[in-house]
C-alpha cells in the first residue's frame, strides 16, 4: 500500500491528491472484487436472506403471528352463504352469512349482516348482527347494531347504545 | 350543580337507608339504600347506592346495585362499576364492560 502511495506520487508528484483518490477506487476495486467474489455464492444468498428475513418475519411474526393470525385471519360465513349443523373450530368464524344450529369455537364475531341461530359455546362473542338462541361465552361484546333473542350466560359484558336485547343475561359463576 | 339543592328531585346520602315510595317529577339520586317503588324521571343511583324494587324512570344509571323491577323507558346505562339484577324492560340499553346485568330482558 505505501509503496503503491510513494509510486503513485513519483508517477503524477502533483496529482497526490488525486493519487490519493484513484488508490480509493483500487481499494474500492478490491472492496468491490471482495464483495464480487462473495458475490457469486452471496448473490443467491441475497436472494435466500430475501427469503430468509421473509421466514423470520414469519417467525418473528410467529409468536405475534400466531395471535394475529386468528384474530385476521378468522374463517368466514360470507353473505348469503347459509349454514344448518354442527361447527366446531379453534380460532376466529366471522360469520356474515346464515348459521343455523350449535357452534363451537374461541371467538364467533357475528357481522352486521351475519344471522345466527341457535346453540353457541365460545370464548369471545362479538354481536353485530342478529342472534337468537343460547350463548355461552366469557367475553361479550353487543354493538349498537345488533339484536340479541335468548339466553345468554356470560362472564364480562358489554353493550353499546342502541342493541336490542331480549330475553335472559346470566352473569357465570 | 349541587344534586341536593335540585328542585322537584330528591337525594338519598351515602349511609341513608329508606323503605317507601317515592314520587318525584325529575331527578332522584341514590347513594344510599332504597327499599319499595321508585317512580322518577331521571334516576341516577351511586357507586354506594343500592335500590330494591319496582321503578319506573326515563332514563337510569346504575354505578351500584339495583334489584327487582325495572323499567327504563327511554334509556339505561350501566356502568362498569354497576350491577343489575330482574326483569329489566327498557327503550334502548348501554352496559359498559364489567357491568353486570342478570335477568330477564325485554325491549319496550
Amino acid at each position: 500500500m505505501f509503496n503503491k502511495f510513494k509510486s503513485a506520487p513519483n508517477n503524477a508528484p502533483t496529482e497526490s491528491e488525486e493519487a490519493a483518490d484513484p488508490v480509493a477506487p483500487e481499494e474500492l476495486v478490491l472492496i468491490k472484487e471482495d464483495k464480487e467474489e462473495p458475490a457469486v455464492p452471496v448473490a443467491p444468498a441475497t436472494t435466500t436472506p430475501n427469503v430468509t428475513p421473509s421466514a423470520t418475519q414469519q417467525r418473528g411474526n410467529g409468536m405475534m403471528g400466531m395471535l394475529q393470525a386468528n384474530v385476521s385471519k378468522p374463517s368466514i360465513l360470507s353473505e348469503g352463504f347459509y349454514f344448518k349443523g354442527e361447527l366446531s373450530a379453534k380460532g376466529t368464524i366471522h360469520v356474515e352469512g346464515s348459521l343455523n344450529g350449535q357452534v363451537q369455537v374461541d371467538e364467533l364475531t357475528i357481522g352486521s349482516r351475519g344471522q345466527v341461530d341457535g346453540i353457541v359455546n365460545c370464548k369471545i362473542f362479538h354481536i353485530k348482527g342478529r342472534f337468537s338462541g343460547t350463548a355461552t361465552c366469557e367475553e361479550l361484546t353487543v354493538t349498537s347494531s345488533a339484536t340479541v333473542d335468548g339466553h345468554v350466560v356470560y362472564k364480562t359484558l358489554s353493550v353499546q347504545k342502541g342493541a336490542s336485547i331480549k330475553g335472559e343475561l346470566l352473569l357465570a359463576k | 350543580m349541587n344534586p341536593t339543592t335540585k328542585q322537584n328531585s330528591v337525594f338519598i346520602g351515602e349511609g341513608v337507608s329508606f323503605k317507601g315510595s317515592i314520587n318525584a317529577p325529575d331527578e332522584a339520586v341514590i347513594e344510599g339504600q332504597f327499599d319499595g317503588d321508585l317512580t322518577v324521571s331521571s334516576l341516577l343511583i351511586g357507586q354506594t347506592g343500592r335500590v330494591t324494587g319496582t321503578i319506573k324512570a326515563d332514563r337510569v344509571d346504575v354505578k351500584g346495585e339495583l334489584n327487582k323491577d325495572i323499567s327504563s323507558r327511554q334509556l339505561l346505562i350501566v356502568r362498569s362499576t354497576g350491577k343489575v339484577n330482574g326483569t329489566l324492560e327498557y327503550g334502548e340499553i348501554e352496559i359498559e364492560r364489567g357491568g353486570q346485568v342478570r335477568g330477564n330482558m325485554s325491549q319496550l
